[in-house]
């Protein structure tokens, strides 16, 4: 494993003096990406917590980190073994706690019935919203990370199985039908909520990862579009087994809708999902609902951008459930053709239901006063 | 637009001044080319548009289409870039980070020079790529010239 990471981050190092964003080696091409990223944020514990304070999964702390959970370096080899068939996999090494373990996210062979429907079979990164399949791939957004009060609802990054995706284009517009069966193995953050309820009689402390497995994931993902606007909608549905809480089968259902405009100098991205899960976890994936609007205009090479962006309990309205809303400003500045420097600016406001344990929002434990702020910077590379 | 009428008027013409063997394009053409034995007469301007962003994947006879492209910086590319698909390389570059690592789309492969293109598609039977004119010769099907 040593190796393979020694490996990837050689490659990287030496792609990035090259100014190609593709390069072959026999019938093998290359490409990748990088995103390094410096966090912080100014909140306060309120009285009575004294967990580190930490955001989003550690995306950021109250100290300027330089090694966050946002730090990403992935490589993608792709090779054509025959007109129809492909291979393709994608080694990833996350920041922060994770330490730049490598990781494989894609690593599938891909077989094409003819030139409009293309078959997958393998370890696939899931179309579960509008960008998560290219999550981590920073230089293809406006933003440091996809607004957190959506993304954070989705605990999955690939799956396994089988993918079926048919494109076309009909009098200039972009038809894009994607279905898909999968099963997985994945790792979640424990509610911070829920860490420090009196229902936590298991003993988990703050950041503490929870296994669960997904069975029977059954989901479509469509989007239709010119160069200018793009619309998406997708839907799954899947089994979830989280054994360290005793809960087998229950049910997990995601939905959600998308759109993405670059017309002129207007960028626009906007998204609203839906999470609706069996009473069994709402502990752990409760119900909820989230949504957010970004509008930007581009002079040249700069893109300053503003999104509002809430979460809100869904219908269990568990007690678990979390709820924020946040304003961010943000500026894109290209530099060169494969690289993008970024800074933002949000003002987080957690939010609660009476009888609830705190304000959390995606904070670690509940803050000092009505709302803080979170800066970052990055650099987002791909080759 | 009027590209897109006059394309193919001007291929035929071009193209059958050409196989008479007697003329060169002047360098600063762009040389639309395909594997000799495609069987592809002309071919529109916005259909390479179309290709070269992944949103047509064949020949209108149906052929599927296997795209080259000279590597970023190359004077031809520059030229491609304004003239057929009027966007900026940074604006290129945008629009593949979200399709490339999808494994949905695929971009056109990437060569270094035009001996490289012109000898890749004279090799491939699917192939399509260009060139600039001046680096023209009977290896390869001319199938458009973006002047």
């Amino acid at each position: 494993m040593k190796l393979i990471k020694a490996a990837v981050i050689s490659t990287v190092g030496l792609s990035l003096f090259s100014i190609n964003s593709a390069h072959a080696l026999g019938n093998i091409e290359f490409s990748g990406y990088m995103s390094l990223k410096g966090t912080y944020t100014d909140a306060k514990n309120a009285a009575g917590y004294t967990d580190p304070i930490k955001y989003a999964n550690g995306f950021a702390t109250d100290k300027l980190d330089w090694d966050t959970h946002g730090n990403y370096i992935g490589l993608q080899a792709n090779a054509e073994l025959s007109s129809e068939l492909s291979a393709t996999i994608e080694f990833q090494a996350l920041g922060g706690h994770e330490k730049y373990a490598v990781d494989m996210q894609w690593a599938y062979v891909g077989y094409a019935i003819n030139d409009d429907l293309n078959l997958r079979a393998g370890r696939v990164k899931g179309p579960f919203y509008m960008v998560s399949e290219y999550q981590e791939i920073g230089y293809a957004y406006p933003w440091i990370a996809p607004p957190q009060e959506v993304y954070v609802t989705n605990p999955m990054r690939h799956m396994v199985g089988l993918d079926m995706v048919y494109n076309t284009n009909v009098d200039g517009i972009d038809y894009l039908f994607e279905i898909y069966t999968s099963s997985g193995k994945h790792e979640a953050t424990a509610l911070p909520n829920f860490v420090d309820s009196s229902a936590n009689t298991m003993g988990l402390k703050k950041g503490a990862s929870i296994g669960f497995q997904t069975n029977n994931m059954v989901g479509f993902n469509a989007t239709v579009g010119t160069g200018a606007v793009s619309f998406r909608a997708g839907y799954f549905d899947t089994k979830v087994d989280i054994p360290s809480f005793g809960k087998f089968n229950e049910t997990g259902r995601f939905g959600g809708i998308g759109l993405i405009v670059d017309w002129r100098n207007i960028v626009i991205y906007s998204e609203y999902i839906n999470r609706d899960t069996s009473p069994g976890l709402a502990a752990a994936f409760p119900d909820a609902i989230a949504g957010y609007f970004t509008l930007g205009y581009r002079f040249g090479d700069f893109l300053p951008h503003v999104t509002y962006s809430a979460m809100d309990k869904g219908k269990d309205k568990s007690a678990f459930a979390r709820k924020q809303s946040s304003v961010t400003l943000g500026l894109r500045y290209d530099v060169g053709d494969t690289s993008a420097i970024k800074f933002e600016a949000s003002q987080v406001t957690p939010d609660s239901d009476p009888g609830d344990i705190g304000k959390y929002g995606v904070f670690d434990s509940p803050i000092k006063g009505d709302s803080a702020n979170t800066f970052a910077v990055s650099l987002d590379v791909i080759f | 637009m009027n590209n897109k009428i006059i394309a193919p008027f001007l291929y035929r013409l071009i193209g059958t001044v050409f196989l008479l063997g007697s003329v060169s394009i002047a360098q600063a053409e762009i040389a639309v080319i395909a594997h000799k034995s495609n069987t592809q007469h002309g071919v529109s301007v916005q259909d390479i548009a179309d290709m070269y962003l992944g949103k047509l994947r064949h020949f209108s006879n149906g052929k599927t289409v296997k795209l080259v492209e000279p590597r970023k910086g190359s004077e031809t590319r520059r030229k491609f870039n304004s003239a057929v698909l009027n966007m900026s390389e940074r604006e290129i570059s945008r629009y593949w980070s979200k399709r490339r690592f999808t494994g949905k789309v695929k971009p056109p492969k990437t060569l270094n020079s035009d001996r490289e293109i012109r000898e890749w598609v004279a090799d491939t039977p699917e192939g399509l790529g260009y060139i600039d004119g001046k680096s023209l010769d009977g290896s390869v099907k001319l199938l458009l010239i973006i002047p």
